[in-house]
C-alpha cells in the first residue's frame, strides 16, 4: 500500500503535465522526476508547484528547499502529507 | 552587374518609460534615469511583484490601443527625422514586430466571453486586438505603403523586423522601409511572466551578481531604412548604416536558453561576418541583458567567446534595468540606443548594475554613460522559442557588408496539408480530390512523438506535424541553413482568454506557467522549429486574411537575402468559437459557412541548394506578395506567361475576385478554382490553395497557377509554375 498522497501526486502529475498514455501504475515514486525518469524540466517544476497548491492547498517554497522536495514523487507526497497534517 | 544597395538609417523614433525621442531618451539613459515603478495600468493585487516600466501620459486615440499610440509616436518621429513625413516614395514598405497588439484593451472583454459566450460586447472595440493592428494603423496615418507586414518573434521581434526591412532594401525592392517594433503592457503578459517566476521584486539588475529576474516594460522604436545612394542623392542625413544582421533558432527549449549559448555565439559571429567586420571593430555591445540569472550568464559567456581574441574588449551594457523588457519592441528600441551611441560616441550605462559578474574581455558600463570612440556597434535580442538575433550598425562607409547571393530561382521540394481528412503528404490541397465540407481536423497528437510534443497545444501540434511531413516529403535533413516562417493571424485568443479568466477568478498564483509560452503568437512556429530541429531564422507573420501568402512572401525574402538555403513556409489555423464568432468578424474577416481549420507547409529552397543535394522540385515558386487595399498593384513577376487554357487561378471564393479585377491583373479568361467551400474561410485556407496549385501543376492540368487573395483590407498573389 502506498504512502499517503503518492497516488494522488502521480495522478496530479499526469493531469498537470499532460503525460499522455501514462497512468499511476507506470510511475515509479522513487524515480527522479528531473534529468532522466520522467524527463521533466524547470517549466514542469513551476507547473507542478502551481498544481500542488491548487489541488492540495500546500505551497511549494522557492529556491534550494524546493529541489529536495522535487527529487521524486515520494518526496513530494511526503511534503504534502506533512503540510496537510500541520494545517489540520 | 550592380552592387547591392547599402542600408542607410535616415530616421529613428523611440518611446520608452524613461522618455520620448531618439536623442532625448538616449540622454536620459546616459544620466542613469530609470523608468521602472509601481504598476498603474491594472491592479497588482495578488502579484508578488508589482513593478513595471510603463510609458507615462500616453494619449490614446478613440478606439485605439496603447500599442497603436506607441507605434504612431515612434514612427512619426522617425519619418519626420528622415524628411519623409510629407510623403513617402512609391516603393515604401512597412514591417512591424509585435506580440501584444491590442491585448491590454481587449483582454477583459475576451476573458468575459470565455466565461459566458453570450455576453454582450462592443465589436468595434475589438478591432485593435490583433498584433497586425498597429501596422494597419501606421499605414492609415503615414501611408500609403506598398507592403504592410507584421512579424512576431517574441522578444527578438524588433531586431527581426529591422533585419527583414534591411533585406528588402538590399534586394532593391524598397526605396524606403519603415521598420520597428512595439509592445504595450497587458494583464496577460504580466500574469504570464509572473507565473514563470521571472520577475525581479526590485527594478532589474542586468549582469549583476545578485540579479533576480526581469522587469516588464512597454515601448516602441522605428527606423527609416533606405538605399545609401538614394539617401545621399536626396540630401538626407545618414545616421549610420545597418551593416549586418543574423537570426537563428536554438531549437532547444520554448523558454530556456541553451546552457552554453552556442547559437548566440553563432548569430553574433554571423552578424559580424555579414557586416564584413571582425570582433575588434565593435566598440560597444548593447546586450539583451534581461536581468534573469540564465539569460545574462549565457549571453555573457557567448559574447566572451566571440570577443576572446581582441586586444581591448567591447564596452557592454543593457537598458532593461532602466526601460524594462519591452518584448517585441526591445530589439528595435535597443537597436536605436546602440545607434545613438554610435552617433554620439557615447556608451549608455546598465541601470541597476552594481557588481558585474566577471566575463573578460567584456567591460560592463555602470552608473553614467561614458564617451567612447565607436566605429561599429552590436545589438542582441533573444526570444522565447530560442529565437536569437543580432544587428550591427556602423559609421557610414566603415563596414564591408556582404552582398546578398546571386538571384536564384526558388522551388518547392515538398509539401503537406492538414484538414478534416487528416495529415496528407504532397497530395494536393486536401480538398482537391473530393474532400468534404469544412470541419475539425483529427486529433494531431498521434502524429508526433509524445515525449517531444507533450507541451505543444493544438496550434503548435498542427505546425510541427505539417513541418515534419513537408520536410519528410522533401527528404531534407534540417540544420543551421533551414529556417521557418509561420503564418498566424490572431495568435491564440481562446487560450489567452482562458488563461486570463483563470487569473481573474483564482488569482495570479494559479496561472498555469506551462501554458503561458504557448500564448505568444510566435509559439506554434517556434515549437515547429524546435520539434523539427530547424536552426535557421524562425519567425511568424500576421497579415489578416492574407496571412498565408504573407508567410510565403517572407520566406522568399529570407531565401533571396541568403539567410537560409531552405525555409519551411507554413500556415495553420485551429477551430475557435471565439475567433469565428467574435475576433475575426471584428477584424472584417468573415466567410460563408463554417470557418474550419487546417493548414499547409511547404519546403521552399533555392534551386541551387536543391540541385546540390539532388532534390526533386515539385514546382517553381516565381513570387509571393501581399499589399494593403484592394486595387490591383500586381508585381511584374505575376504577369501571365502561359496561354489562358494552360493557366489556373486558385482562391478561397471565386465571387470575391470578379472578372474586372482579374482582367486588371492580366489573368482574365482563366479558369478559377475555389477551395473555400472545402477548406473553410480560415486564414490558412490560402496555404491549402497553394497546395492545390502544386497538384494542378504536377497533374498536368496547367503550366502556371496563380494563388489569389482579395479581401477588404488585403490583396495577395503567389505564382507557381511547373518545374523545369
Amino acid at each position: 500500500m502506498s504512502a499517503p498522497y503518492v497516488v494522488e501526486v502521480k495522478e496530479l502529475l499526469i493531469r498537470a503535465l499532460d503525460l499522455q498514455g501514462r497512468n499511476a501504475a507506470d510511475i515509479d515514486e522513487e524515480a527522479p522526476l528531473f534529468g532522466g525518469g520522467l524527463g521533466l524540466d524547470s517549466l514542469d517544476a513551476l507547473q507542478i508547484a502551481m498544481a500542488v497548491e491548487e489541488e492540495f492547498g500546500v505551497a511549494i517554497p522557492e529556491g534550494e528547499e524546493a529541489k529536495s522536495l522535487f527529487r521524486n514523487v515520494a518526496s513530494l507526497a511526503a511534503y504534502v502529507a506533512a503540510k496537510r497534517v500541520e494545517s489540520a | 552587374m550592380s552592387v547591392a544597395p547599402r542600408v542607410a538609417v535616415t530616421g529613428v523614433g523611440l518611446v520608452c518609460s524613461v522618455g520620448r525621442g531618439f536623442r532625448r531618451a538616449f540622454g536620459l539613459l546616459c544620466e542613469g534615469r530609470r523608468g521602472v515603478g509601481p504598476l498603474t495600468l491594472f491592479s497588482g493585487e495578488g502579484y508578488p511583484v508589482r513593478l513595471a516600466a510603463e510609458v507615462p501620459e500616453l494619449e490614446l486615440e478613440p478606439g485605439g490601443s496603447r500599442s497603436e499610440a506607441l507605434a504612431l509616436a515612434a514612427a512619426g518621429e522617425a519619418l519626420a527625422q528622415a524628411g519623409l513625413a510629407g510623403g513617402l516614395p512609391g516603393r515604401a514598405e512597412l514591417v512591424v514586430a509585435a506580440s501584444t497588439g491590442g491585448m491590454y484593451e481587449t483582454e477583459l472583454t475576451l476573458s468575459a466571453l470565455h466565461r459566458d459566450a453570450g455576453a454582450p460586447y462592443d465589436a468595434a472595440a475589438l478591432r485593435c486586438h490583433p498584433i497586425s493592428a498597429p501596422a494597419d494603423r501606421l499605414h492609415e496615418r503615414f501611408g500609403p505603403f506598398r507592403r504592410v507586414r507584421t512579424v512576431c518573434s517574441a522578444c527578438a521581434g524588433g531586431a527581426v523586423a529591422l533585419g527583414l526591412g534591411a533585406a528588402r532594401v538590399r534586394a532593391g525592392e524598397a526605396e524606403a522601409v519603415l521598420a520597428g517594433g512595439v509592445d504595450a503592457l497587458s494583464r496577460l503578459t504580466f500574469a504570464g511572466f509572473s507565473s514563470l517566476g521571472s520577475l525581479d521584486a526590485e527594478p532589474c539588475r542586468p549582469f549583476d551578481r545578485s540579479r533576480r529576474g526581469l522587469s516588464l516594460g512597454e515601448g516602441a522604436a522605428f527606423f527609416v531604412l533606405e538605399p545609401l545612394e538614394r539617401a545621399r542623392a536626396r540630401g538626407a542625413a545618414v545616421l549610420g548604416e545597418l551593416a549586418g544582421f543574423a537570426a537563428a533558432c536554438e531549437a532547444h527549449h520554448i523558454t530556456q536558453p541553451e546552457p552554453e549559448g552556442a547559437t548566440v555565439g553563432r548569430v553574433v559571429s554571423a552578424a559580424l561576418a555579414s557586416a564584413g567586420l571582425g570582433p575588434a571593430a565593435i566598440g560597444y555591445v548593447d546586450a539583451h541583458g534581461t536581468g534573469t540569472p540564465l539569460n545574462d550568464a549565457t549571453e555573457a559567456a557567448a559574447l566572451a567567446r566571440v570577443f576572446a581574441g581582441v586586444e581591448r574588449g567591447p564596452l557592454v551594457s543593457s537598458q532593461k534595468g532602466q526601460i524594462g523588457h519591452t518584448l517585441s519592441a526591445a530589439g528595435a528600441v535597443e537597436a536605436a540606443v546602440a545607434l545613438a551611441a554610435l552617433v554620439e560616441q557615447r556608451v549608455p550605462p546598465t541601470g541597476g548594475l552594481a557588481e558585474p559578474e566577471d566575463h573578460p574581455p567584456l567591460r560592463f558600463v555602470r552608473g553614467r554613460g561614458e564617451a567612447a570612440p565607436l566605429d561599429a556597434v552590436l545589438s542582441n535580442s533573444f526570444g522565447f522559442g530560442g529565437s536569437d538575433a543580432s544587428l550591427v550598425f556602423a559609421r557610414e562607409g566603415f563596414a564591408a557588408p556582404a552582398p546578398p547571393p546571386a538571384p536564384s530561382a526558388l522551388v518547392v521540394t515538398g509539401y503537406a496539408t492538414l484538414g478534416p481528412a487528416g495529415l496528407r503528404r504532397g497530395e494536393g490541397g486536401y480538398g482537391g480530390r473530393g474532400g468534404g465540407p469544412p470541419g475539425p481536423a483529427p486529433d494531431p497528437k498521434g502524429w508526433l512523438d509524445p515525449a517531444r510534443s507533450r507541451r505543444l497545444d493544438r496550434p503548435a501540434l498542427f505546425a510541427a506535424a505539417l513541418a515534419e511531413a513537408a520536410l519528410g516529403e522533401a527528404a531534407l535533413a534540417p540544420g543551421e541553413r533551414t529556417g521557418l516562417v509561420a503564418g498566424g493571424a490572431y495568435g491564440s485568443p481562446s487560450s489567452s482568454s482562458a488563461f486570463l479568466s483563470r487569473v481573474e477568478l483564482k488569482g495570479p498564483r494559479f496561472a498555469p506557467p506551462a501554458e503561458f509560452p504557448n500564448l505568444v503568437p510566435s509559439s506554434p512556429g517556434a515549437h515547429a522549429a524546435i520539434y523539427n530541429r530547424l536552426r535557421g531564422p524562425s519567425f511568424t507573420v500576421s497579415e489578416g486574411a492574407a496571412t498565408a501568402l504573407a508567410a510565403l512572401s517572407s520566406a522568399v525574402d529570407v531565401l533571396r537575402d541568403g539567410q537560409a538555403d531552405a525555409v519551411v513556409a507554413l500556415a495553420a489555423e485551429v477551430e475557435s468559437a471565439l475567433v469565428e464568432r467574435v475576433v475575426a468578424p471584428a477584424c472584417s474577416v468573415v466567410g460563408p459557412g463554417p470557418r474550419g481549420e487546417g493548414g499547409a507547409a511547404f519546403v521552399v529552397e533555392t534551386a541551387e541548394a536543391a540541385g546540390r543535394r539532388g532534390a526533386r522540385a515539385r514546382a517553381l515558386l516565381v513570387g509571393a506578395e501581399v499589399w494593403p487595399g484592394d486595387a490591383p498593384s500586381a508585381p511584374p513577376w505575376s504577369a501571365r506567361a502561359a496561354s489562358p487554357a494552360r493557366a489556373r487561378v486558385v482562391t478561397l471564393y471565386a465571387e470575391r475576385l470578379g472578372a474586372a479585377w482579374l482582367e486588371a491583373i492580366g489573368w482574365a479568361g482563366v479558369e478559377v478554382v475555389e477551395v473555400g467551400p472545402r477548406t473553410g474561410w480560415h486564414e490558412a485556407g490560402l496555404a491549402l490553395a497553394a497546395a492545390e496549385a502544386i497538384a494542378l501543376l504536377e497533374g498536368g492540368a496547367a503550366d502556371e497557377v496563380l494563388v489569389v487573395e482579395r479581401s477588404a483590407r488585403r490583396a495577395g498573389l503567389a505564382l507557381l509554375r511547373r518545374r523545369p
